[in-house]
């Protein structure tokens, strides 16, 4: 039983820099959390207020049942996994991931049954006797990982364990993470600021910026229902076009409307918007929803239109990113199906399903929903 | 765009060659070999300086008193032991060495271990002042041993260790710690915070972290210190002359200083003795060399 309770912690710094504002969270027993956010935005801060490498200003860490802010990291039964992957240098790897053990005390025979069968999952033992020097990145961190797994801690912290591997490597080592934690199912708190990592690996993901918990929810519903503009924008790439619009109502429909933009509201998007009718709201579409109208297959009404002008074509093989650009001068970003012919130059209209359409308070920049 | 405008027209421009005298055709042809001879001409006379004193102690240690006078830079008649013999059975030599071997390794052992401690501390714990204290430490490397010498001699007198070796351990552990401090806190500060961040999750105490993780790591620079402070203590004359009053308490440099006599001078023995003085010292430094080069050129080059 390992749940972690972040109880209205705030990290200041002696320089007067809040680094994590009035967290409050709970992260459920064998779950897989993912913090995610800019560089800067608090993550590692509050995952090393867990380990208890840093000090709590205010609030409470409970790991378990026990309050745990004055407790020394040995104490906490963590086990961490470094970016560094931080292997002692001068032990081999055996001695790597038996030294934990020896400082708790665990009987020789004892240690050398579960070093070996850490080594054994993470397929490392022909590495035992070796060097961390005389090993590659992601043999690297595999040991680092074995050295958390060993211990059988209530809690896996890791500080963006994958970001020093190579991008096939990391893929790879991102899918054997998720078996891992299928197999051992300890509760991960996971900090990255790669969204792809935090998508495909948490089972809910806690959305950080400037200290301040954003949103913390599945990734679906992340995606799906952003509770604000940050959240829209970090999550999604590239990320959702955003553009300042009015909110009008005609023929008993509402429109989100500017100089270029005609969009129709979903029906049931309506009561949320009524009462901005004739205010200005920001409208939000993800790329990968935007479809020039030729290819739409009336997925939208026929009163909901863009005007735009072909800017830049980026082609990646499996898709391509266009770069619109209106008559107002904004620019928004559209990702198409490769056999979708358009040139630069080309005049063109697109539009986008009424239900992808994410709208948001000018004001406070959250999420407008029901 | 056309295939011709991708690759460049090659120029085919034919140059005259210009009119050279027969001295420059020379030249060119010798200016490898000369420079060559030039340069190893300098390297021998460089290591000449050096070597050939090392040469004539060598030589003169073989050497009887009257030889010596005769033939003070020719090669003896024979290579006979007999001033080494000399040196180490009646010129009480091994007193001498294991005097020496005792106030050197005492002093680096300790000078060490306090370094050590005190860096790690001035390098990984914050607290106010610590850049003054570690300059207080380095500071220690500027004051020549000459300018204290006379607090030194009262307080060894007051605490009645005058004469004895342990006067000598006692400054020898103290004046070997500015250098330590100034490398060891470059060595520490340059260790990744993670490692020692790990060691704590992992349960080890602030002891167990700079005893396991953080020191074996400075290998390098604990070897450059020990090799530094070692040669200069076991060198060392003016603070053994000073401090040991008492015969039983003479070092190497100052035993072997006692055997010039005021009439006659026998420099055969003291030759064969200052060749056994240095022995310990080379041999320690070809076990540690490797180390200690890795030590100063640490950080110049990641590895």
């Amino acid at each position: 039983m390992a749940r972690v309770i972040f109880d209205n912690v705030t990290k200041r710094y002696s320089g007067g820099v809040t680094a994590v504002y009035q967290l409050n969270m709970e992260v459920y027993d064998q779950e897989f959390l993912v913090l995610v956010g800019p560089s800067g935005c608090g993550k590692s801060t509050a995952m090393r207020m867990v380990a208890g490498l840093e000090e709590i200003t205010e609030g409470r860490i409970i790991i378990g049942d026990r309050v745990v802010n004055d407790l020394p990291p040995k104490d906490r039964d963590v086990a961490m996994v470094f970016q560094s992957y931080a292997l002692y240098p001068h032990m081999t790897v055996y001695d790597n991931l038996a030294y934990p053990l020896k400082l708790r005390k665990v009987p020789k025979q004892e240690r050398d049954r579960r070093v070996r069968e850490a080594a054994r999952t993470l397929d490392i033992e022909p590495l035992l006797d070796r060097k961390p020097k005389a090993l590659s990145g992601g043999q690297r961190q595999r040991v680092a990982l074995g050295r958390a797994i060993v211990r059988n801690a209530d809690l896996f912290l890791m500080d963006e364990p994958l970001s020093n591997l190579d991008a096939k490597l990391r893929v790879q080592t991102r899918a054997e993470l998720i078996k891992l934690h299928e197999r051992v199912s300890t509760t991960t708190i996971y900090v990255t600021h790669d969204q792809v990592e935090a998508m495909t690996m948490g089972d809910r993901i806690a959305v950080m910026s400037l200290g301040v918990l954003q949103q913390l929810d599945t990734p679906q519903r992340l995606y799906d229902m952003p509770a604000n503009k940050f959240v829209a924008g970090f999550i999604g790439s590239p990320s959702m076009n955003f553009l300042d619009v009015t909110v009008e109502q005609k023929d008993g429909h509402l429109y989100a409307v500017n100089t270029d933009v005609h969009m129709r509201v979903p029906d049931w998007k309506e009561d949320a918007l009524q009462k901005y009718i004739g205010k200005r709201v920001i409208l939000g579409i993800r790329p990968e929803h935007l479809l020039p109208w030729d290819n739409a297959n009336g997925i939208a009404p026929s009163d909901s239109k863009i005007p735009v002008t072909v800017d830049v074509i980026e082609l990646l093989g499996n898709e391509i990113f266009v770069y619109l650009t209106m008559d107002n001068g904004d620019i928004i970003t559209a990702r198409m199906d490769p056999d979708i012919k358009l040139e630069r130059g080309q005049k063109l209209e697109v539009t986008a399903s009424p239900d992808k359409l994410h709208f948001f308070d000018p004001e406070t920049e959250y999420g407008i929903y029901v | 765009m056309s295939m011709q405008q991708i690759s460049p027209p090659i120029q085919t421009t034919s140059f005259t060659e210009p009119r050279q005298s027969a001295f420059w055709k020379l030249w060119r042809q010798i200016r490898k070999p000369v420079s060559t001879l030039v340069w190893y001409a300098v390297m021998i006379a460089v290591s000449m300086v050096v070597l050939v004193p090392i040469i004539l102690v060598v030589l003169g240690s073989f050497k009887s008193v009257t030889e010596f006078f005769s033939t003070p830079y020719g090669l003896p008649e024979k290579f006979d032991f007999f001033n080494y013999r000399r040196a180490w059975e009646t010129a009480n030599l091994q007193r001498a060495t294991l005097n020496s071997l005792i106030a050197t390794s005492l002093g680096v052992f300790f000078s060490t271990v306090l370094a050590c401690l005190a860096s790690y501390g001035i390098a990984r714990f914050d607290f106010r002042g610590r850049s003054w204290l570690r300059l207080a430490f380095i500071g220690g490397l500027v004051v020549p041993v000459q300018l204290i010498i006379i607090p030194i001699f009262v307080i060894m007198r007051q605490t009645g260790l005058l004469g004895t070796i342990w006067s000598l351990v006692l400054v020898y552990s103290v004046l070997g710690i500015p250098l330590g401090v100034l490398v060891m806190v470059g060595f520490f500060n340059a260790l990744p915070r993670d490692l020692e961040e790990a060691a704590r999750i992992d349960g080890a105490s602030h002891f167990q972290i700079f005893a396991r993780i953080m020191l074996p790591l400075t290998r390098p620079a604990l070897a450059a210190v020990i090799i530094l402070n070692g040669v200069w203590m076991w060198n060392d004359f003016f603070l053994g002359l000073i401090l040991l009053t008492r015969e039983d308490a003479y070092t190497l440099p100052v035993a072997i200083m006692a055997f010039r006599g005021s009439y006659m001078t026998e420099w055969g023995l003291i030759f064969a003795s200052v060749i056994i003085s240095i022995m310990p010292v080379l041999i320690g430094y070809v076990l540690l060399s490797r180390q200690f080069i890795a030590g100063l050129t640490a950080g110049s080059v990641k590895g």
